[in-house]
């Protein structure tokens, strides 16, 4: 008996992207159209949560009417819960007006309740626990679902949970289909148990953010809740010198590109961001050694990182990970920091510094 | 000022030996800075007395020490306690660096206490004007309320300093805790020695092969958007960018 070979596929198969790689694709016709990756950016489906049996919660703080990638995590957490057993709807609580073209039926989010009231932006904890508690009472969620953030969220969190006498698990970093795992005596421990009532995550629960589905979601205004008397307070800055690296949330920093560096510090100073540099610039003296940025320095959180005459080393880049927008000023269009960079400019450091400070002291 | 400081044991993070907890030494410093001679109340075992002492030589002359037994639920001890020796102020770290960790106390006391929170002070002035740490160097300073609970934020300065005279001189009043019908706390959560590594949640896929195959393809590899031009034009960009984000006036 003799074994023979057939061949199921055309040894054709495949085909040649836009950047001239060869790709091969199995288990499909490879004569037809449909093999062209563009083909499988359709439209994803709409999911709805109509006869919902469940509600899940999420409560988040709107920053500037941004989210933080923590916040997208924590709706995802919630969205996953749901996913597992009945059908589910996810609520979303939101102090604070969020920007309009955010894509909330891409979070995967059905309902959406903002509490955009100014006086929220106080120190009301008080007033939140009120409007929060009056929401839960009309959804009865199974789960309700914070972030632990300093904005407010961690302390929402647990005066909640401890005024509706809910279970509550926090400083989460795994969270699965039946039980939750978080840290105890100062980190030497693992504390888990079964999925508690009231959850505050940390980073990192969560892998991939994207759904495979988008959802129709409505947004709602709260309603019976009395906004509160805001408190006689002050909000100040620090002066954005004094702010430690971790905690700033605009720098503008300096790498080996930059020559001059009274053009930089004065830069910073229109700009009023917080100064840093890179491992080169540390070291040859022309900052101190807390401002270094990168693996041997400290890790930068802020919403936008200016990198003037930075190449980008790995080190730098580890640095800078969870800095949201990227800004790179480089005369070499080939570096790392390019390739990492949201926006770049492709121009000398000095002459770009210039043109910065004539169009800043130029607009009084 | 009558201000009471509560103080909990924390563990080393790398012997794990069990040492005064930086949080609560931090809210040391700022009850130093209102009173000179603030209540420090521990509730524990009688046993950790030594460890205690740590306290003390950062310049107090006494603590109340609560016997309790381990697993006892501390907050109906301290509440108790509490109820009997008033104070106008209730200070503590932000969490305990070496039990739980949870951070819940303050918010069990000020829930049962019916007593106003304030969280992440970094400091208190005479005045009773509180500064309260937020992110991004951003602070907030407003009026204490009356008879209030303060948690002290993990970012305020570690100010006392350890002298161990001090730590020897100073005396530990062991006073007998409510052990007839205390409630033994379980909540459920099971401790043991950290493993690496963790489970990330994620939502089942219903994509074939060739979806997530072509979804691969799709992406396109990293880099955003690049300005080529003059000098004065990648400036005027970038300030564009910049007044978006309300970074520039």
């Amino acid at each position: 008996m003799s074994i023979r070979r057939v061949n199921r596929f055309t040894q054709e198969r495949g085909f040649v992207t836009a950047e001239g790689i060869k790709r091969v694709a199995r288990a499909r016709d490879v004569t037809g159209l449909d093999q062209a990756p563009a083909a499988a950016a359709k439209a994803k489906p709409v999911r709805h949560s109509e006869n919902a049996e469940r509600n899940l919660l999420v409560v988040l703080h709107c920053k500037a009417g941004e989210l933080s990638t923590l916040d997208r995590e924590a709706i995802y957490v919630a969205r996953a819960l749901s996913e597992m057993g009945s059908q589910a709807q996810v609520h979303t609580l939101v102090f604070g007006a969020p920007n309009p073209n955010l894509d909330w039926a891409e979070f995967g989010v059905d309902q959406l309740h903002v509490l955009a009231d100014e006086r929220f932006e106080h120190y009301v904890p008080e007033a939140k626990v009120q409007a929060l508690v009056h929401l839960h009472g009309q959804l009865e969620p199974e789960r309700v679902v914070f972030v632990e953030s300093e904005l407010g969220d961690s302390d929402l969190a647990r005066r909640f949970a401890i005024a509706q006498g809910l279970s509550f698990g926090g400083d989460l970093y795994e969270v699965t289909d039946h039980s939750v795992r978080r840290l105890s005596g100062n980190g030497r421990y693992q504390a888990s148990g079964p999925l508690p009532q009231v959850l505050a995550v940390q980073s990192g629960t969560t892998g991939d953010l994207d759904l495979e589905f988008v959802t129709a979601p409505n947004t709602v205004a709260v309603q019976g809740v009395d906004a509160p008397v805001a408190p006689e307070e002050s909000l100040f800055s620090l002066p954005s010198g004094d702010i430690p690296l971790v905690e700033a949330d605009f720098v503008i920093s300096a790498g080996n590109g930059v020559a001059n560096m009274d053009t930089f510090h004065r830069l910073a100073q229109l700009l009023d961001a917080t100064v840093a540099g890179s491992r080169v610039v540390v070291d040859d003296g022309k900052l101190p050694r807390e401002r270094q940025v990168g693996a041997t320095g400290q890790i930068v959180k802020a919403s936008v990182y200016l990198a003037i005459g930075i190449s980008g080393a790995v080190q730098h880049l580890q640095g800078i990970k969870d800095c949201n927008t990227v800004i790179a000023v480089n005369s070499d269009e080939s570096c790392d920091m390019i390739k990492r960079a949201d926006v770049s400019v492709i121009a000398d450091a000095e002459e770009w510094m210039q043109a910065m400070i004539s169009a800043l002291e130029g607009t009084p | 000022m009558n201000l009471t400081v509560l103080i909990s044991l924390g563990r080393h993070p790398k012997s794990g030996r069990l040492m005064l907890s930086p949080n609560d030494a931090r809210a040391l410093a700022v009850a130093r800075r209102l009173s000179d001679s603030p209540r420090l109340v521990h509730v524990g075992e009688a046993s950790q007395q030594q460890t205690l002492r740590q306290y003390l030589g950062l310049g107090f002359a006494a603590i109340d020490l609560i016997e309790a037994v381990p697993g006892q639920d501390i907050c109906g001890v301290l509440i108790e306690d509490l109820r009997r020796n008033p104070c106008d102020l209730l200070l503590t770290g932000e969490r305990a660096q070496g039990q739980d960790d949870t951070g819940l106390v303050p918010y069990i006391l000020a829930d049962r206490l019916q007593r106003p929170l304030l969280d992440r002070v970094l400091s208190i002035d005479a005045q009773g004007q509180a500064t309260q740490f937020l992110p991004k160097g951003q602070r907030r300073v407003m009026a204490l309320p009356a008879q209030c609970i303060a948690t002290v934020s993990e970012n305020a300065p570690l100010e006392l300093e350890y002298v161990a005279r001090r730590a020897r001189q100073g005396v530990i009043n062991v006073l007998p805790g409510n052990t007839g019908d205390c409630a033994q706390v379980y909540h459920g959560w099971q401790q043991e020695p950290k493993q690496p590594g963790r489970t990330r949640l994620s939502i089942q896929s219903t994509a074939s092969g060739w979806d997530r195959f072509a979804k691969r393809m799709n992406t396109t590899g990293g880099g955003g958007q690049v300005l080529k031009g003059s000098p004065d034009q990648g400036a005027a960009q970038v300030l564009s960018l910049l007044r978006d984000k309300k970074l520039v006036p």
